[in-house]
Formats: C-alpha cells, sequence, structure tokens
C-alpha cells in the first residue's frame, strides 16, 4: 500500500460555554504518496480542523486514524509530537516564524527537537533545505526583516527539513499579495513534482484547481472528492 | 478632567479583584515604608533643639579599637586641649550618679560634673536661677583624687524639682546634701534639659591635668563646638597626631589609645546609627519590591487594554489624555492603598514605643506619633509611588505602536520589548528579595542568638539595685564592706528571699575594665592586657550557681590584713597560662601606680559573659577581688527568689532603709529586664527582620508568578508553533528554565553578593553574624530558585494542557 493517510469515519466535536459544535462528522478519506490535495469549502466549514487533525495538532473525537500503516488515534501528546517531527511539515497561513530566532535557526527548530541527528547533518539539512526553497542567502535575518513571501519561503523550508512524508498547508497563501502566492504555489508545485505528498486548505479556486485532487467539505462534511491530475497537465 | 476621574474609578470598581489585591500590596509596602521612614527620621534626623548643634562635637576615648565612654586621661584631655586649632570651645565632663538629700530622705539621679563652659554649650536655659560661671568651681582637681567636688553649688533638672522640691519656687538659694556634701540650688532648668546624656543633676569641675597620663580613677569625656568651617573629619585628625604623641610618650598606658569624635547626633544614636543604615537600606528594598509588584500589576492592566487604548487613539484621543486617564486609576488606588498604610503605620509606632526605650542609650528624645513632618514624608512616598507605578506603564501602553497592536505580524513570540521588560523585572525582584532575605535570615539568627544567650547562669528570679555609700560613714574599705555584709544577713532573713549578694557590677551592666599587670610575663604587646574587673561579696558565684572551678571561692579568711587575693575567670586563665594552673600566680591593677597590690591568684571561676552577647565582648575576661579587701562606693545588691522578683522589690528597698536609711536603693531592675534592655532595640530590629523576611518573600513570590506567568500566557502561540513542529513538554520546560537561567542566575548573584557585603559591615559591629551567611544564602538561593522555577513551570503546565490547536488558535 502507498497511503499515507487513512480517516474512517471520523468526527470532530468542540464544546464552548457548554454548547457543542460538530466540525466534523463521518469523515472517510484517504491520501495516497505523491498526490497533491487541495481542501476546499465556506468558512467555517471545518478545512482547519480536518487538517489539525491530520497533523496530530488535536484528537479525533471519535474514528480511527492511521498514518503510514500505524493506528494513531488514541497516542499521547508527546508520542504525537514526534510522529509530527518525523513524519509531518506544517505550513501556515500567517508563517508562524519564531521572532526571535533568526532563518537559520527557524529552520533548524524542528530538528533540534531529534536526537538521531549530528550536528552535521542538521547543517546539511538545513542548508539544502533553504537552497531549494531560495533563501540561504538570507540565513541571519530575522524574520522582522523579510518580507511576506520571503517569510513564507522560509517556513517552508522549516516544513522541509525534517524530509516528512506529507506538507500540511493551512491557506498558505492567505496573508500573501498575489505576486508572492504564486511564487509560493510555484514552489509547492516544483516540490510535488520532486515527489513530495502536500495536502493544502484553500479557498482560492484557482489554488484549488492545480493540486492533482480536490476535496470539498460543507458543514463538516466532504462534498466532493475529484481527481484533478488530468486536467493539471 | 472631572471625567477622567469618574471614568478611571468606573474601570477600577469594574475588576475588584485587581483593585483589591494592588490596594492591599500597597497599603502593606507603604504602611511599612512610612512606619520605618518615621522611625528613622526620628532617630536620625530630628533636630536637637540646642544651638550650633550641628558643630557639638562629643569626644570619647577608643581602647584596643573598642569605643570606652568616659574614659580619657585628664592628663591627656589635658593636654589636647592646650595644642587643639580645631575648636571654640573644649571642655570636659563626667557622667556619674548623685545622692540629693535633706538628712533624713535621700534619693539618688543620674548626674554629671561638667565644666561651666561644656555645660552652656549644651545651651540649657534655666526655669529659675541661672547656669553655671567659672566662679563656680573653688579649685581645680586632678585625676589621682577619688572625688572630684570642689563646689558647692548644684544645678537640678525640672523632674528633680518637680518630685523633690514639690515645684517650691523658693528652692533657690536653699542647701542641700549632694553625696553628702552640702551644696546650695542655684538653678532649675528648663523642661526636657538632660543633657549630656539623661542626667538631672550637675555639678561644676574644673580639670586639672596630672603630671603622668594613664593615672588614677577620674577619666572624662569631651564636649567641644567646631569652629565655623572646620569638618569633623578635619578635627579628628588633629586629635589623633595628639594620641599618636601621647603614645610615644606614654607607651605604657596609651598604646591604642585613641580618641573617636562624632556630633551630638552620631552620639545620641550610638551604633544605633548602624541600625538606621541597616533599616533605611531594608525599607528602601522594601519599597522597591512593592513598586516592582504594583508597577508590573499596572503594566499588566495597561497591556490588557492596549488594543482598547489603539482604538482610542485611532479615533484620535491626544496620548497625554490617554496617559492621564491612566495616571488617575494609579493616584486613586496609591491614595486608598496610603490611606490604609498610614493607618497601619500608626497603628505600628503605637505598638513599638516601649521598643525604643534602649536607643541611644535610654535618651528620651523620641516622640511616637506621626506628626505633620511625618506625614508629609508619607504623602512624599505615596506620590512618588504612584508615579513610578503609574507613568511607566501609562507611556508603555500608550505608545503602542497602532498598526502591530491591531495586527500583530509574526505570530510566535512575545513582542521583544515586553519580554526584556519581564526579564528586568524578574531579576530585579529576584535580586532584591536574595538581598534581603540574606540580611533577614542573617540578622533574625543574630538576634535570636543575642537573645537567647548563655551568659554562664541563669538569671531567673534575681532582682538586682544599685546603691552609693557615699556619705562620712563609708570612707573605708572595712566599713564599706561591713554595710554590705548586713545588708545581705538582713535580706536573707527576709522571707521569699533565698540568698543574696552584693558586687560592684552583674553581668549586663558592663563593669569598667582595667589594664592588668603579670608578674614576671613580659608584655608582648607593648601595652597592658585589659579585663573586667569586679568587686564582689564572698557568695557571689554560689549566689550566680557559677562554678569555681580551680582553686577556692573567697571566704572569712579574706581580710584587709590578709593576703590580697583574687579570682580569675577561665578566659582569663586560659589567655595567660594556657599550659599551666594559674593558682599562686600574681598580678594587679593600675600598673603605674607604685601603691597598687601584688594580688594571688587563688580560684579559677567559669567564663560568664558580662556585656553583650554578641561581637568582641562575649569573650572577654574578668578578675574578681572580694569586697573585704577593696570595696568602692557604688555597688550593686541582688536577691534570688522563686517568685516574680518585682513581688519583692518594696522588701529589698524597705530592708535596705532599716540596715541605713541614708543609703537609698534605687535603679531596681530584676537581672533578666538589664539583660534584655542590652538587647531591646535588637528584639526591635529582629522583629522588623522577620516582618520584612516574609514580605519580601510573599512579594517576590507573588510578583515572579505574575510576570512569568503573563510572560508564558504570551508565548501560548510560540509554544503551540514548536510543538507543531514536534517539541514535547520536556522540551518547552527546559527551553524555559534554559532561558530563565539568565535571570535567575544574574539577580541571584547581585543579590547574595549585596547580603555578603551588608552581612560583612554589620557583623561583628552589631551581632555575631558571619557563621550564619552560608546557611541562610543557601537556604535563601535554594527558595528563591524554586520559587522561580515554579513560578515557571506552573503556567506553561497550564499552557501545555492546551492541545496544540488551541494553542496556535490562542489570541
Ligand atoms: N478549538 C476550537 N474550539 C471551539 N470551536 C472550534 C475550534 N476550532 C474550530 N472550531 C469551530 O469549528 C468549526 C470549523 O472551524 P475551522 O476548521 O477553523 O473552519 P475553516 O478553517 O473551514 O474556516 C467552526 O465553527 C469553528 O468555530
Ligand atoms: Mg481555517
Amino acid at each position: 500500500m502507498n497511503s499515507i493517510i487513512e480517516l474512517k469515519n471520523i468526527d470532530k466535536t468542540f464544546l464552548t460555554d457548554e454548547v457543542e459544535t460538530l466540525a466534523l462528522s463521518s469523515i472517510e478519506l484517504t491520501i495516497n504518496k505523491g498526490e497533491f490535495v487541495s481542501i476546499t469549502g465556506p468558512s467555517g466549514c471545518g478545512k482547519s480542523t480536518l487538517l489539525s487533525l491530520l497533523g496530530l495538532l488535536d484528537t479525533t473525537s471519535q474514528g480511527q486514524f492511521v498514518l503510514n500503516g500505524n493506528d494513531v488515534s488514541n497516542l499521547t501528546k508527546n508520542e504525537r509530537a514526534k510522529i509530527r517531527n518525523k513524519e509531518i511539515g506544517f505550513i501556515f497561513q500567517s508563517f508562524n516564524l519564531i521572532s526571535d530566532l533568526d532563518v537559520y535557526e527557524n529552520v533548524e527548530l524542528p530538528l533540534t527537537y531529534r536526537n538521531d541527528l549530528t550536528a552535521d547533518e542538521i547543517k546539511t539539512r538545513v542548508n539544502d533545505s533553504l537552497a531549494k526553497v531560495d533563501m540561504g542567502h538570507r540565513n541571519k535575518h530575522f524574520p522582522s526583516q523579510l518580507s511576506g513571501g520571503q517569510q513564507q519561503r522560509v517556513a517552508i523550508a522549516r516544513a522541509l527539513a525534517g524530509s516528512p512524508s506529507i506538507l500540511l498547508a493551512d491557506e498558505p497563501t492567505g496573508n500573501l499579495d498575489s505576486k508572492n502566492a504564486q511564487m509560493v504555489m510555484d514552489l509547492l508545485h516544483d516540490l510535488h513534482k520532486e515527489g513530495a505528498t502536500i495536502c493544502m486548505v484553500t479557498h482560492d479556486q484557482h489554488c484549488a484547481d492545480s493540486a492533482s485532487r480536490r476535496i470539498s467539505l460543507f458543514d463538516g462534511r466532504v462534498v466532493e472528492d475529484t481527481n484533478l491530475s488530468n486536467q493539471a497537465a | 478632567m472631572f471625567r477622567d476621574i469618574k471614568y478611571a474609578w468606573r474601570l477600577l470598581l469594574k475588576t475588584p479583584s485587581f483593585t483589591g489585591i494592588t490596594i492591599v500590596v500597597l497599603a502593606i509596602g507603604l504602611g511599612l515604608s512610612i512606619y520605618m521612614f518615621s522611625i528613622i527620621n526620628m532617630l536620625a534626623y530630628k533636630q536637637l533643639d540646642i544651638p550650633h548643634y550641628e558643630r557639638l562635637v562629643m569626644i570619647d576615648a577608643v581602647v584596643d579599637g573598642m569605643e570606652n565612654q568616659g574614659n580619657v586621661y585628664a592628663h591627656d584631655y589635658d593636654y589636647m586641649k592646650q595644642r587643639q586649632q580645631s575648636f571654640e570651645e573644649f571642655s570636659a565632663y563626667i557622667r556619674t550618679s548623685l545622692s540629693l538629700s535633706n538628712g533624713k530622705e535621700a534619693q539618688r539621679y543620674d548626674g554629671a560634673y561638667i565644666e561651666p563652659t561644656a555645660f552652656s554649650l549644651f545651651g540649657g536655659k534655666t526655669h529659675l536661677g541661672r547656669t553655671f560661671i567659672d566662679s563656680d568651681v573653688k579649685k581645680a582637681f586632678i585625676d589621682t583624687e577619688r572625688s572630684p567636688v570642689h563646689s558647692e553649688v548644684v544645678i537640678i533638672s525640672y523632674q528633680v524639682w518637680q518630685e523633690y522640691y514639690n515645684k517650691s519656687p523658693e528652692v533657690i538659694g536653699k542647701t542641700v546634701q549632694v553625696n553628702g556634701k552640702v551644696h546650695t540650688v542655684i538653678g532649675v532648668m528648663n523642661e526636657g534639659f538632660a543633657y549630656p546624656r539623661k542626667e538631672s543633676v550637675w555639678i561644676p569641675i574644673k580639670v586639672a591635668a596630672n603630671q603622668n597620663s594613664g593615672q588614677g580613677g577620674w577619666h572624662v569625656s569631651i564636649a567641644a563646638l567646631l569652629k565655623p568651617g572646620i569638618s569633623l573629619a578635619m578635627a579628628q585628625q588633629e586629635l589623633m597626631t595628639y594620641s599618636k604623641e601621647l603614645t610615644e610618650k606614654y607607651p605604657e598606658s596609651n598604646t591604642n589609645v585613641t580618641v573617636h569624635s562624632r556630633t551630638l547626633v552620631q552620639m545620641v544614636m550610638d551604633n544605633s546609627m548602624m541600625i538606621v543604615y541597616l533599616l533605611t537600606g531594608a525599607t528602601i528594598f522594601i519599597m522597591a519590591l512593592v513598586i516592582t509588584n504594583v508597577g508590573n500589576l499596572m503594566l499588566a492592566r495597561a497591556m490588557e487594554r492596549s488594543k482598547e487604548v489603539a482604538i482610542r487613539s485611532a479615533l484620535g484621543a491626544p496620548r497625554s489624555r490617554i496617559i492621564r486617564q491612566m495616571l488617575f486609576e494609579t493616584l486613586i488606588i496609591c491614595f486608598i492603598g496610603g490611606f490604609f498604610g498610614i493607618i497601619l503605620a500608626g497603628w505600628g509606632l503605637d505598638i513599638s514605643r516601649p521598643l525604643f526605650e534602649t536607643f541611644g542609650g535610654g535618651g528620651s528624645w523620641w516622640t511616637f506619633t506621626l506628626d505633620a513632618e511625618e506625614l508629609g514624608i508619607a504623602g512624599f512616598i505615596i506620590f512618588f509611588t504612584a508615579l513610578l507605578t503609574g507613568l511607566f506603564p501609562a507611556i508603555k501602553a500608550s505608545n503602542t505602536d497602532i498598526n502591530s497592536t491591531l495586527r500583530d505580524g509574526t505570530r510566535g513570540a512575545q513582542s521583544k520589548s515586553s519580554a526584556k521588560l519581564s526579564k528586568v523585572l524578574v531579576s530585579a525582584e529576584i535580586f532584591l528579595s536574595c538581598a534581603l532575605l540574606i540580611l533577614a535570615g542573617v540578622m533574625i539568627f543574630g538576634v535570636n542568638d543575642a537573645i537567647n544567650a548563655d551568659y554562664g547562669f541563669k538569671p531567673k528570679g534575681m532582682l538586682t539595685a544599685r546603691f552609693g555609700l557615699n556619705t562620712d560613714d563609708y570612707k573605708m574599705t572595712v566599713e564599706r564592706n561591713l554595710y554590705q555584709q548586713r545588708l545581705i544577713q538582713a535580706l536573707i532573713r527576709e522571707p521569699g528571699i533565698e540568698n543574696a549578694t552584693t558586687a560592684s557590677a552583674f553581668p549586663g551592666r558592663s563593669s569598667g575594665r582595667e589594664s592588668i599587670k603579670i608578674e614576671d610575663m613580659a608584655n608582648q604587646d607593648k601595652q597592658y592586657p585589659r579585663s573586667y574587673f569586679m568587686t564582689i561579696s564572698k557568695n557571689y558565684f554560689e549566689f550566680l550557681g557559677v562554678p569555681v572551678l580551680e582553686g577556692r571561692a573567697f571566704n572569712d579568711s579574706d581580710t584587709i590584713d590578709s593576703l590580697p587575693v583574687v579570682i580569675v575567670s577561665t578566659s582569663f586563665a586560659k589567655k595567660f597560662w594556657p599550659n599551666t594552673s594559674s593558682i599562686g600566680k600574681r598580678i594587679k591593677t593600675e600598673p603605674n601606680n607604685p601603691d597598687s597590690e601584688w594580688r594571688t591568684i587563688v580560684g579559677v571561676s567559669k567564663h560568664l559573659i558580662h556585656s553583650q552577647p554578641f561581637g568582641d565582648e562575649q569573650f572577654r575576661s574578668a578578675i574578681y577581688v572580694p569586697n573585704s579587701q577593696l570595696a568602692y562606693q557604688y555597688q550593686y545588691v541582688a536577691i534570688k527568689t522563686a517568685l516574680n522578683p518585682y513581688q519583692l522589690q518594696k522588701t529589698l528597698v524597705d530592708t535596705a532603709a532599716k540596715v541605713d536609711s541614708s543609703i537609698p536603693l534605687y535603679h531596681v531592675f530584676s537581672l533578666s529586664d538589664r539583660l534584655e534592655r542590652r538587647v531591646g532595640a535588637m528584639v526591635f530590629v529582629g522583629k522588623i527582620f522577620i516582618v520584612f523576611g516574609a514580605l519580601a518573600l510573599i512579594l517576590a513570590a507573588a510578583g515572579i508568578y505574575g510576570i512569568m506567568s503573563r510572560s508564558v500566557t504570551q508565548r501560548t502561540q510560540e509554544f503551540g508553533v514548536r510543538r507543531a513542529l514536534g517539541a514535547i513538554d520536556r522540551d518547552i520546560y527546559q527551553l524555559l528554565l534554559k532561558q530563565g537561567l539568565t535571570m535567575l542566575v544574574s539577580g541571584i548573584s547581585v543579590g547574595a553578593a549585596l547580603g555578603y557585603f551588608a552581612v560583612n559591615m554589620l557583623s561583628g559591629v552589631l551581632l555575631t553574624l558571619s557563621g550564619y551567611y552560608l546557611m541562610v544564602t543557601t537556604t535563601v538561593l535554594l527558595t528563591i530558585s524554586l520559587t522561580f522555577i515554579a513560578a515557571t513551570l506552573i503556567p506553561a503546565f497550564r499552557v501545555l494542557k492546551l492541545e496544540p490547536n488551541s494553542a496556535l488558535r490562542y489570541e
């Protein structure tokens, strides 16, 4: 099998102020290696929630989640953290770089939470990742000294540094102007061509359609799952 | 403006717990500060009601580095007086105790022999009659004479006039026996005049020099008036050159003998000045802690409102208006806190009045109310606090860039300046509390030692009183001894009295120290060793329950005609005969006096602490001579009872009156009280430091927790990102501790260094402290470190309980 992610009958409810919100219900989803999946839908339909479940940033309320053949539905917080570190690369809408750390240190960060890498290996990986996003020359800059597009490229480098099985991106172009947005999309497509598996939330129709597969959510349910690979080519 | 105040008031009422906590912290902090500064102001800076008091200098001898009041040799006084250039006036006085008697009834008072010029230096104004003039002194006396009185006039205080003469307006010109000699009352001083210390009877003298330094029984203190423009330091330097000349001329008596001058204000404070500095420092530190805490609370509040402020400035509110409105909030809180603080301070002053009786040698100058001046200080402290705690946060909050507040650019960490500020605040809290806690801990242990000191005997149930055998009936040792033996016998016969004895001094009331010459022993130091010297009745050691460890106690075979004997303390014996027995060795006092007798050591008694139970004084040795061979005029009597000793006060006084009605007993105190009075100021300081220490710990813990928890909460998103990237809980804890380490280490090391400096400065001067420094410092550093770690980890634990998803969404 080359499926990376298998969701079986997933529900997610939030409890706020005694009110239950059913954010996701009965989600069945399989993502295979090498796919570029886009998730679309109106605001509040559960896109971010789904992505955070895929990224093990939150627990499911019900259902089974198999990641790379392992059931990860019932892990402790720290076990989930270890899996995130190795298997998942995050790209956020608001970049989420750490302002106290410079570009190099931001990219290095996920690698410092492992203890199976030597200093040399870390250095090579960080520099390779930065080279991939063409940010190697900004090593010593701090996030505040970079444009939004540059910050997002650093964030992508950070997501790549750990060689994850899948990249999860939540509206990666949402905070960017169209020129920078296009640059980030191009970068993601390049990565996809090189073999990366990507799952991206977006409400931009054009972006959604440029993926190899499009999933639409409405009110916490999958209402459409279209393979676009023929069109894209 | 009124609208701003009303708005501020409404906002405060909307957050009652914030307002309440802030007011409580302020009330306690301001109350303590106002209380302390009132005491300090009262002790150190109140003006004395004497003309030129700031130029008035008191000079005393320093022997072996220890100040010895009233111990300048008359010869040396005259020597300096002939040569000195720094002073307008230079005159001597001798503090003593004088009894007034009308033939039937005798009463004893603190008094002074005083040169007429010295008397006028203190600016005394008479209520009746006149002050001294030179011709009141009939003849100069020299310091080998036993009594310096060559005058037939006396001046009394208002209080004596009131008590002894019932305010009789005809008192001037009346005669009275002063220490058994007829004197004429020439003046009554105004109420409150009690100089040089706390005297109420004065007799004029004129001091002339003996040919040789270091002889005789009378020494003097010096009061002098600096010439305008001459500093105390310059004058002291001049006197030191004379001390050096005297040491060269008379090495045997004057080696290591110098003089020390200080202003009257300093003298009144005595070594309480050290306590004042100590308390001032500690109070400033507490105040700094309070300001840091309240300032931090205000800052947090201002930051919470930064969005509101940004909106208001976007709507066009001028910055000054925003600052002013925030300042009103601080002012309201500070004034309410200050109001309760003043009430607390007034209450504190009220209950601590009795503790101050031992300050400045029991001076009577202190008043214990918050007067206008102190209320002024209080107002200043409150206003200063309001400004410090309010202005800075208000400026900072109003300064935030509207754009970045409404739309935060980089997600993640705290804003840089607020992170830096948190670090500075936490380091400050750690540093202030460490220094204070170290000082407080060491002081508390030191004071506890002093209070529970083992003087070498148990003072429980002992009552002491003083008497002076100064009538013509008691000129000789034999007569004086006989009186004492009769008194002892009469007292022992009274029911309730288990035992009685007499001595020239009991522990707690330091006796004079004498130079001692040891037979056949070369002096290593070019200078005679000194030791407490007491004349005692034969049952003294039995009475105190102090064993004579070697040889024998005194007994009836020791008479005026038998071999002169002496008992020495183990501390004395061990010092001079570390390897052999001291029994049979001979010593004498007054080494330069050819008439001084050699005394044979017949016993070695257990070491007793005769003066303060701390510093060097506790180790000082003593020698004892039997009353039957040498008896002084002034003696103490002591009785022992199973009852509360004060129940026998009347029995004691009445029995003495039956033995000889012309010899009144006075200064009746239990021995425990005498010992406690010596440490009374210390007890106060100890209590204050318990309060300081507890408050410092609470303020620091609350403050550090408040700041850390805010800064951790502000970093919730950053931690969310780190966790999304794979950080486990331990990684976050480690990160926080690692980042906290710089704050902790910098705060702790500065605090510990400052604590060390303070303890070093105090140790030996006030108490023996250095022994506790290491133990206390270790405990304090551990406590503060644990507090800090808890303050870091507890909020982090709270944040880490969230799913990383929620942390990332945290606003
Ligand atoms: N941590 C949370 N607590 C409570 N409700 C949440 C939480 N996260 C999301 N929700 C709710 O779940 C629903 C889906 O949210 P989200 O996944 O963020 O939508 P989208 O990303 O598609 O705009 C919304 O109604 C939202 O209010
Ligand atoms: Mg979303």
